[in-house]
């Protein structure tokens, strides 16, 4: 069992700039995380050494690279082999999950989220990572 | 002298003739003795003259025959009655080496020096017969390969009138052999094809110009009792003894044709569901990201992490909060019927132990028995019997049951709910003591978007897809989802499951 670090650098990609927003005010202002919002996997990918995030959460369905696609991009990145993932998608079902974690994803989120909770549930998917 | 050359002359050369063609002459005496033979006979018979002349003809015929010939000639002599003579016949002839064979013999009377004589002529005729046979048996064959075949065959002439027709033809039809001999083929054939027959066929034979022959295609058949049906037809030309005539060969592809239509049908619907089964998929997501940013945006100004507006505001945005709810759970439920009525519901079945599954339950729909001032109890419940069911839809069911009991149960009631063993399964009650379903709306239950007025409009939230799709939920479990009620009194929800009992290990 690790120690598990507190979390304060989130990366967030999603293609739609009012859920960006509403999601942004979610994570900084009601749950205190240090967020960077990106419209898609370019611009998330070019920042990413510089931000130098500890977890990141992807939309799934995306105009471009989706969310599967990124997460590829992103393991070929040796700093971020092992960073946490966390898919957010609005088509969510059982089986899907599962899916999406043989993928290398950490979990998944459904859309609606409910923002009140939102940082405190992407703080429990990164504490169970150290579990 | 010069009389006496024509005389040696004529004999020579009926001499000559006599030993070249390939017939056996051989004459006889009244007695029926071998007077002369040619070299024919000699090779016929395996017999050389000087072992043949002056011997009794008999020898060169089989028993019983060879018996019988003496007798014959004298009966012939006395009587005058011919069996053979001037007329000819078949018969069977014996070689030296014992070895009989089929001969036609032709035998004539003559009178040489006052003397009665016979000549007969004969020809073997072993190999005819062997070819003879050999026919035979190939119309056989082919009249059996014609009888059994499953494929209809007609014969035409160039002017198109039946000749011959085999037994499938006649099946296929529904004529008689005797109904389509020397009728027009056209008969066989539906309008306007039936009228264009006669003009195509003489155009072929004319032009030269072929539509089918050779080719084969589909066309359209004419049944005695009038119904039309679908055949193959390949039509090929032949001649017999100068005549040129026509085979048809005909197969009834009714049966063939169905099962392709069939098969398109099927696989059109597969079609049309996975556009549709794309679409809904789509249709979702697309309605669930709007509603992401509305509900999101919402809650935040509710859970006060935006700045505070005034009472009416907040009243305001509470009543379209609660409908971005309601709409959410609308797309979900819509999406659940588009599942199951596309038979794509998977169901994840996993063995869990029932009574701390009522628990959960329970503890889950918590929400709802604070909103209605009501009070879910665990009644009875076996402790260590596990179900093997997929949770996740027995514990949507479980929340439509116990919220629907929380909307129609007075305050303060309480509602039960409670597992007991019943015949080969297990039944889960959900019983509240509401005012019961009101008897005109009990037969609609389960039908898609219905729902019961409640009287005090205190609630109007449900979607009306609810118990419809629990039902399927259940269905798909092989279980059976039931109800008791009595107006005035409460109502009872059943979940019947069956076979799916488990017993944990034995406990210590």
């Amino acid at each position: 069992m690790t120690t598990c670090p507190e979390l304060e650098r989130v990366l967030y990609i999603e293609d739609e700039p009012d859920i960006r927003l509403v999601a942004e005010i979610a994570l900084r202002q009601v749950g205190g995380l240090n967020v960077i919002t990106c419209a898609g996997g370019e611009e998330g990918l070019s920042l990413i050494h510089d931000f130098m995030p500890q977890l990141i959460i992807l939309d799934v369905m995306m105009p471009g690279m989706d969310g599967p696609q990124i997460l590829c991009k992103i393991r070929d990145l040796p700093e971020f082999k092992t960073t946490p993932v966390v898919f957010i998608t609005a088509k969510v079902q059982a089986d899907e999950v599962e899916q999406f974690k043989r993928l290398g994803a950490a979990n998944v989120i459904s859309k609606p989220f409910n923002p009140m909770t939102l940082a405190d549930d992407v703080r429990a998917i990164w504490a169970a990572c150290y579990e | 002298m010069k009389g006496q050359d024509a005389v040696n002359d004529l004999l020579s050369r009926t001499k000559a003739i006599v030993e070249t063609i390939v017939d056996g002459v051989i004459t006889i005496s009244d007695h029926g003795l071998i007077e002369t033979v040619n070299p024919a006979v000699e090779k016929i018979f395996g017999y050389r003259l000087d072992e043949l002349s002056g011997q009794n003809v008999s020898m060169l015929m089989p028993n019983p025959y060879q018996r019988e010939h003496d007798s014959y000639l004298s009966n012939y002599l006395s009587t005058g009655e011919k069996k053979i003579i001037g007329i000819g016949r078949e018969v069977t002839g014996r070689r030296k080496d014992g070895s009989t064979f089929p001969l036609e013999l032709a035998i004539s009377e003559m009178e040489v020096n006052g003397q009665r004589m016979f000549t007969g002529i004969v020809r073997d005729i072993s190999l005819r017969k062997a070819t003879e046979e050999k026919l035979r048996e190939l119309l056989t064959r082919t009249k059996a390969i014609l009888d059994t075949i499953v494929d209809g065959v007609i014969t035409i002439s160039d002017r198109g009138c039946i000749e011959t027709v085999n037994p499938a033809a006649e099946k296929i039809f529904g004529y008689r052999l005797d109904e389509l001999s020397g009728k027009n083929v056209s008969m066989l054939m539906p309008d306007p094809y039936r009228h264009e027959h006669d003009q195509y066929l003489k155009n072929y034979l004319h032009t030269g110009e072929k539509k089918i022959i050779g080719i084969g295609r589909e066309v359209t058949g004419l049944r005695k009792d009038g119904n039309t049906f679908p055949l193959e037809l390949a039509i090929s030309e032949m001649e017999v003894n100068g005549q040129r005539m026509f085979t048809g060969i005909v197969r009834d592809i009714s049966e063939r044709k169905e099962t392709e239509e069939k098969l398109r049908e099927a696989m059109r619907r597969v079609h049309e569901q996975r556009i549709k089964d794309e679409f809904i998929a789509t249709v979702s997501h697309e309605l669930r990201t709007p509603l992401t940013s509305i509900k999101a945006s919402l809650e935040l100004i509710i859970g006060k992490a935006v700045a505070k507006g005034s009472d009416q505001e907040k009243i305001l945005i509470t009543i379209a909060h609660k409908n971005s709810d309601r709409l959410l759970l609308l797309i979900n439920d819509i999406l659940d019927i588009s599942k199951i009525e596309s038979e794509k519901m998977k169901l994840n079945f996993r063995r869990v132990l029932l009574h701390s599954f009522l628990e959960t339950a329970i503890s889950d729909n918590q929400a709802y028995a604070e909103k209605h001032h009501v009070k879910f109890v665990l009644m009875d419940c076996p402790r260590k019997l596990h179900i093997y069911v997929d949770p996740d839809r027995l514990m949507q069911v479980m929340s439509n049951l116990m919220s629907n009991a929380a909307k129609f149960s007075h305050q303060n009631s309480q509602i039960e709910i409670e597992a007991r063993r019943r015949n080969d399964g297990i039944r889960i009650t959900v019983r509240d003591y509401g005012p019961g379903i009101p008897l005109d709306f009990q037969n609609r239950v389960f039908e898609k978007f219905t729902q019961a007025d409640t009287s005090d409009k205190r609630e109007m939230s449900g979607t009306g897809l609810g118990l419809h799709i629990s039902k399927a939920i259940i269905e798909r479990h092989h279980g059976e989802l039931s109800f008791d009620t009595v107006v005035g009194k409460g109502t009872e929800f059943h979940v019947d499951l069956k076979q799916q009992l488990q017993r944990q290990g034995s406990p210590q």
